[in-house]
């Protein structure tokens, strides 16, 4: 009998992720200006926020339209309790992801029995409360006028104070972020939320926890919005309540879907592409917001699995072909 | 002796389940003897998915108790009964179409194996072991059904026949004490049809209590021990298949019916 | 001011916000039964229809036939929004066809900015600014305005899906698309329908808060939130359901407004509306077997 190999169509992700890496590490000595690194910075917070945000929407099929409310959650308890009350950087990283973990909490066991766009609902409502409470508690986050003075962080005594070094910084997260992604849709946790995104009652029926599965994927992506939002505060050391309301939350699930859901690789391509095709648009003044909507319609229209997708079903084709290939030649 | 009583595998009593006004279940008792095959039959919408959905909890029973090994299971959500070892088929396939048919039934595996995300991400020696043992398990199993050539096709692109023994495949996987198959047959032709009976009487052979809801009478007659009949909603026979075959009030209700002969019989 | 006359002119603002919140939900509505999916371009109709109405204006043309052309302006822009997004597609997921249409949001407001700028416009009352005393509280004009227009909306789409031919066929692809092919009525043009007739619902309601809410290209975004809130509290595709959507969401915002904190009050109604949800997630009139998205 002939036993088949693992899935010859998948991609070996850890030495994809480890080449990726690699041509990360590289890019600060290619790069003509800080600017790029700048650019790229803000990509690979972007990576962090998706790839979360992929795993509850495209792996559970679960709709989440506030994201961008751990994101500021994140910054805002990062940001304060550096600024108010002088907490070390780490430490405060380390409570905001605490407190992130607790709100997700709150949010996820009571909503995640909701389905569809009552969830969408749900987790939009959560979104703008968070977002209210950014600029409405005005005595910890300065509301509108925003929280100016988030301290700069340091490694082992070196200050992370240079775009180089902040980039070093924030893509060791993105890759302890990647490699735990990878892992993670590839086993069994990982099998149970494709199942509960395909069919939540047969996956019931397979004996998955559905509930119990949404919130604790939920709750990941939560804390993995909370890093992000640290990230960012400490990087641009002032925060706006502007900068995680309702349309970023938009923002990170065209990325998501552009980028192709169900593609850890799908979310790193969707982020970095939409960071960068602003930049990009910037000549055009006041035109770039119809660019960006229309890139926006085009690609779903014409590449629906999204460009992940897309060259995902390319692979498999030429890879069928091969084998198809291999065995004419074997039986001759 | 256990609350389930008289050594019964699956016990229920009194069974209701009123759909706004209709009453789909009607007071129907069953008990199921471990290591049998028992066939529930009946025209259609007499109530038999119906009756399987109770079992699994997918719907609320209105009334009435469901026992399974000593356990009373009514109350309890479906991912719970499946722990305690109940799986089961979908008259209408419920597979997990975007994923390959290998990883459906290494879904299938989810109640049996521990790894939890901790485990998922950091991949310790335990978890890798269990990994390779859900992925050892599921292909048997496929090897089993006959589908091991397609294991790496997507569900969805599999023939309905085929999907149909996926879908079997993956409910063993669960290592269920009980197995509620509903209308296996649909859709097969009749050299399929016969295969399935063999294959359904060797997971039996295995010590797996069946519960089969199928049209198709002959397979029926072929491979049951015992039969149940349902008409709208209640109990009409119960009893082994010669014995049903002959009773008047299932002829006339059922069997009387020429469309239904006409369907089944062709079944 | 007594406590109940506060409260009363809590509840007359609130109706006449949630008048207009019940008429954009109903656009949600129409959409979603005809697509299955949420247009989040919905909002910008609204906004389209304020704008237009105001360029109109300063054109000269009177008040009226300023209103008249912004709606038939609107529906034109919602049915070419249809033409050239959804309907190319094959088949598509929910979730993509919700992205088009948030694509789509973002070319029409940047469309409105490009055209009108970004500073804010109004337009003049239907009839003055003396108010008007209710009991005990007090009513602009155009609120009456605002509650009359909106009750004659939402009765003629009542009136239309009842008795009209096209009405009842909308209805009939609503309630299942296939068995309405079968019956040869044609779905694209009912989905075109849909998109045209949420359009002009849309604008109506752009155009009747205009005079006491100003409006600006970035408008149509909050309250295409606050009418997709709507439909979603009163059960996705029920029409009477979002019309008591609109008007609960509008009430509970001005009681919010009123008696805590006017900075707090989306806050306080969406946590209100997040856990009626949760006591009754299919919402208000939802049919509890259409859980599905």
């Amino acid at each position: 009998m002939s036993v088949p190999a693992p899935d010859p169509t998948r991609l070996p992700h850890r030495a994809a992720l480890a080449v990726f890496l690699f041509l990360i590490a590289l890019l600060p000595l290619a790069v003509p200006s800080r600017y790029y690194l700048n650019v790229m910075i803000f990509a690979g917070i972007h990576v962090l926020l998706t790839v979360g945000l992929n795993l509850v929407m495209g792996y559970a099929g679960q709709v989440s339209l506030g994201h961008a409310g751990f994101y500021g959650l994140g910054a805002y308890a990062s940001g304060v309790l550096t600024v108010k009350y002088g907490v070390n950087p780490w430490v405060a990283m380390a409570a905001a992801l605490g407190l992130s973990l607790l709100v997700g909490l709150a949010i996820g066991i009571p909503s995640l029995h909701l389905q569809g766009y009552y969830l969408g609902m749900a987790t939009l409502g959560f979104g703008i409360i968070l977002h209210i409470l950014f600029v409405e508690l005005l005595p910890f986050t300065g509301g509108p006028s925003g929280l100016v003075g988030i301290p700069e962080i340091s490694l082992l005594g070196v200050k992370l104070n240079t775009d180089t070094r902040y980039y070093y910084l924030v893509w060791v997260v993105v890759g302890a972020v990647l490699l735990f992604a990878f892992h993670l849709v590839d086993s069994r946790v990982g099998r149970a939320l494709r199942a509960i995104q395909g069919d939540e009652t047969a996956a019931a029926l397979m004996g998955i926890n559905t509930w119990l599965a949404k919130v604790r994927i939920f709750v990941t992506a939560a804390a993995f919005a909370s890093v992000a939002g640290s990230l960012y505060a400490h990087y641009v050391t002032f925060l706006s309540p502007d900068s995680f309301g309702f349309g970023f939350s938009i923002d990170l699930i065209v990325m998501v879907i552009v980028g192709g859901t169900r593609s850890i690789w799908g979310s790193v391509l969707g982020a970095v592409l939409l960071t960068i095709l602003p930049e990009y648009l910037r000549g055009l003044k006041d035109y770039d917001i119809l660019v960006y909507g229309a890139v926006v319609i085009l690609v779903v229209m014409f590449v629906p699995s999204g460009i992940a997708g897309a060259i995902e079903q390319r692979l498999q084709r030429w890879r069928l072909k091969l084998a198809t290939r291999a065995r004419v030649a074997a039986d001759a | 002796m256990k609350a389930g009583g008289g050594g019964a595998l699956l016990e229920a009593r009194g069974l209701e389940k009123s759909f706004g006004g209709l009453r789909a279940v009607n007071g129907v008792s069953l008990t199921v003897a471990p290591g049998t095959i028992k066939a529930i039959i009946g025209p259609n919408g007499a109530g038999k998915t119906t009756l399987l959905n109770l079992i699994t909890r997918l719907d609320a029973p209105s009334a009435g108790e469901i026992w399974f090994d000593g356990v009373r299971i009514d109350r309890l959500p479906p991912h719970r009964i499946v722990q305690l070892g109940v799986a089961r088929t979908f008259q209408n396939l419920r597979l997990f179409g975007d994923m390959s048919v290998l990883e459906n039934v290494m879904v299938g595996r989810h109640v049996r194996t521990r790894t939890e995300m901790a485990g998922a991400v950091l991949r310790p020696a335990a978890a890798r072991a269990e990994e390779r043992a859900i992925f050892a398990d599921a292909l048997r199993l496929l090897h089993d059904v006959g589908l091991a050539e397609q294991a790496h096709e997507a569900a969805a692109s599999l023939p309905f026949g085929k999907q149909r023994l996926l879908e079997i495949a993956r409910a063993l996987a669960s290592e269920p004490r009980l197995l509620l198959l509903d209308e296996p047959a649909a859709g097969l032709n009749v050299r399929e049809a016969a295969e399935l009976g063999e294959f359904i009487r060797r997971i039996r052979l295995a010590g797996i209590t069946i519960i089969l809801v199928e049209h198709h009478m002959e397979l029926v007659m072929e491979i049951s021990d015992e039969i149940l009949v349902l008409n709208f909603g209640e109990k009409l026979a119960e009893g082994p298949g010669e014995e049903i075959r002959t009773r008047p009030e299932v002829i006339q209700a059922y069997l009387g019916d020429e469309a239904a002969i006409a369907q089944d019989l062709r079944a | 001011m007594t406590f109940t006359d506060q409260l009363l002119q809590f509840v007359l603002s609130g109706v006449m916000v949630g008048s207009i919140y019940a008429l954009i939900a109903l656009g949600f509505t129409m959409v979603f039964n005809a697509t299955e999916a949420i247009n989040f371009a919905q909002g910008e109709f609204v906004m389209l229809g304020g704008m237009s109405a105001v360029a109109f204006y300063g054109a000269r043309v009177p008040l009226p036939l300023a209103c008249l052309l912004a709606v038939l302006l609107v529906t034109a822009v919602g049915l070419l929004f249809e033409r050239f997004t959804l309907a190319p597609l094959k088949r598509v997921s929910v979730m993509n066809l919700i992205i088009i249409t948030i694509g789509g949001s973002i070319f029409l407001k940047g469309s409105a900015m490009l055209t009108w700028g970004k500073d804010a416009a109004s337009l003049p009352s239907f009839s003055g600014d003396t108010p008007i005393r209710v009991l005990g509280a007090t009513l602009l004009p155009q609120a009456i305005w605002i509650l009359g227009t909106s009750l004659v909306v939402v009765a003629a789409v009542r009136l239309f899906f009842d008795h009209a031919a096209v009405g009842k066929a909308m209805r009939a692809v609503a309630a299942n698309r296939f068995a309405a092919t079968l019956m040869g009525i044609d779905v694209k043009l009912m989905v075109a329908c849909s998109f045209a007739l949420s359009a002009a619902v849309g604008a109506v309601a752009g155009i009747i808060i205009t005079p006491v809410a100003l409006t600006a290209f970035d408008r149509g975004t909050i309250l295409g939130l606050k009418g997709f809130s709507a439909a979603i509290l009163g059960g996705i595709g029920s029409g009477p359901g979002a019309v008591l959507g609109g008007l609960l969401l509008g009430v509970l915002e001005a009681m919010g407004a009123g008696f805590v904190s006017s900075g707090y009050k989306d806050a306080i109604a969406f946590l209100l509306l997040i856990l009626m949800l949760l006591v009754r997630p299919q919402g208000l009139c939802g049919a509890r077997g259409s859980r599905k998205a």
